[in-house]
């Protein structure tokens, strides 16, 4: 299933053209995110043609001297093949020029590097943490309306050698390209995860039975146990996102960022739409099957449907009333053996030379108690909810 | 080209375009109509793979149920686990019954009983 979710066919290599900006590359985390960004301008610096190499070494020359410039003509090859080691003061001269040398393409790609370890914290999610757990659908909508108003609030943080290719303009048109995308994808989960609950929790009651449903949206990564009807009135998220006028040097790339961007999650909205749909289906055929189920048989029947805005988990249980009750009369039965047969056992031994063994079997004896007492517990609380 | 891209165009007037779309070269709107037409397409192939998984898995549950139902018939202590992958994700069904005469609450009541009775036949 995970893989068919990813199947979105732009998104194969063969269907990245020049336009193709590097956006889904938000998965390189963290402190990766600036080594990944110097990574590319090396990169760069060994792919650039023969007029740009010329430009470069012009430029490192009037900024850092002759012998500098003579030194980057004879070691450039060397730190390709790696017989050279780049210097730090290098490393920090080509980040100096690298970036002005670059085609308008590579230095947006450069800017989404830089800017993804932002894209990653909007997320607020990591896929190696559990889901953290929150108590209703209105909770939920905090979370996100709080995340929105953080996106509104927050810069990104770029490398400086990022910053030193890009005009204030420039920079600010693509920053409000990332909010239009980053308030569109919070908008447009939440709405996802609201179609998903409306579509499959009508199913929240069947007679016999216990249903329990758990939903983990897939955005912030929070887990939301007991979902029901309950959830279905809350209200949606308003929130003005109006598209920034795209007219810099960039204002291409960012459209193409945009719709390529928008696109994806089109695609991603109809598919979970249409799964939630064939969800509900399996859910009414599968009901319909487990009511053939013989009455006195128990079950437990689990259901995962991926939605398009997360996960919805269901579990269904059934328990044999009559059974039940057997099974605590049976315990019960079973605690007062062990207490008379305990009891017997100790008094002759208390009076016996064996008086310390005695002790040990009282011991023993309260243990077992107290472990039977919380199976019986367990058994009445199963019960209750049953005979509800 | 140009001409080919309207009539492209016209096909997609009923979705949502972008807002982003008028901002775009023609080279890029022609791309991105071209991977709109694979998205189509894709969408049709994977509900179809997938509606597919889930009539497997209706007929999967259906003999699992018919054999429980079996089981249940010849009156024999059963647990059964059916497991599958559904077209909109999984499945675990796990059956216990034929216990119809709860032998295994009088098989425990029966034991202690038979336990006190012993002890008390050797102690008294």
């Amino acid at each position: 299933m995970g893989g068919q979710r990813n199947s979105y066919p732009y998104r194969r290599s063969r269907h990245r053209n020049r336009y193709y900006s590097g956006y889904s590359n938000v998965s390189r985390v963290g402190s990766q995110t600036r080594d990944a960004a110097r990574e590319y301008v090396r990169k760069c610096l060994f792919t650039l043609d023969n007029p740009r190499k010329r430009i470069l070494f012009a430029n490192y020359e009037a900024l850092y001297g002759k012998a500098a410039g003579q030194y980057l003509r004879e070691t450039l090859t060397k730190w390709g093949t790696g017989r050279v080691k780049m210097s730090d003061q290098s490393e920090q001269r080509i980040l100096e020029c690298v970036p002005r040398v670059m085609t308008v393409t590579e230095q947006y790609e450069l800017l989404v590097i830089s800017s993804n370890r932002w894209l990653r914290k909007l997320d607020g999610s990591d896929a190696r943490r559990l889901p953290r757990p929150i108590g209703s659908v209105n909770e939920l909508r905090n979370v996100y309306i709080n995340a929105i108003t953080r996106v509104i609030s927050e810069r990104p943080e770029l490398d400086w050698f990022v910053k030193n290719v890009f005009t204030n303009e420039e920079l600010n048109e693509y920053l409000s390209c990332l909010r239009f995308l980053a308030i569109q994808r919070y908008l447009q989960t939440f709405r996802a995860i609201q179609i998903d609950l409306a579509s499959v929790l009508p199913i929240d009651e069947i007679e016999g039975c216990r249903v329990r449903s758990s939903y983990v949206d897939k955005l912030t990564n929070h887990l939301i146990e007991g979902v029901g009807r309950k959830d279905l009135e809350c209200a949606p998220i308003e929130q003005e996102n109006p598209i920034p006028a795209l007219v810099s040097r960039i204002g291409h790339e960012n459209a193409w960022l945009i719709s390529e961007r928008i696109m994806n999650e089109q695609y991603a909205a109809v598919v979970g739409k249409q799964t939630v749909n064939i969800g509900r289906d399996d859910m009414n055929s599968a009901l319909t099957s487990l009511a053939e189920l013989p009455p006195g048989a128990d079950y437990d029947a689990s259901y995962v449907i991926h939605g398009s805005g997360g996960d919805l988990y269901v579990h269904i249980q059934r328990r044999n009333v009559f059974k039940l009750r057997a099974e605590i009369a049976a315990y019960v039965l079973l605690q007062g053996v062990l207490i008379a047969f305990s009891l017997i056992v100790a008094w002759k031994m208390l009076f016996s030379s064996l008086w310390h063994a005695s002790i040990a079997i009282l011991i023993g004896v309260i243990t077992g108690m107290i472990k039977l007492q919380e199976k019986v517990q367990a058994k009445k609380r199963e019960l209750e909810l049953y005979e509800r | 080209m140009s001409g080919n891209n309207d009539n492209r165009l016209k096909r997609y007037d009923e979705q949502i375009l972008p807002p982003s779309f008028r901002f775009l070269t023609e080279q890029q709107k022609a791309a991105y109509i071209q991977h709109l037409m694979e998205a189509d397409l894709e969408l049709r192939r994977v509900m179809q793979e997938r509606l597919g998984k889930s009539q497997i898995a209706e007929q999967d549950l259906h003999v699992a149920i018919n054999m429980i139902e079996m089981l249940q018939d010849e009156r024999k202590v059963f647990s059964h686990t059916a497991k599958g992958e559904t077209g909109s994700g999984t499945y675990e069904l796990r059956v216990r019954g034929g216990d119809t005469k709860f032998i295994g609450s009088i098989a425990l009541a029966v034991i202690a009983v038979a336990l006190v009775v012993l002890v008390l036949i050797r102690v008294l």
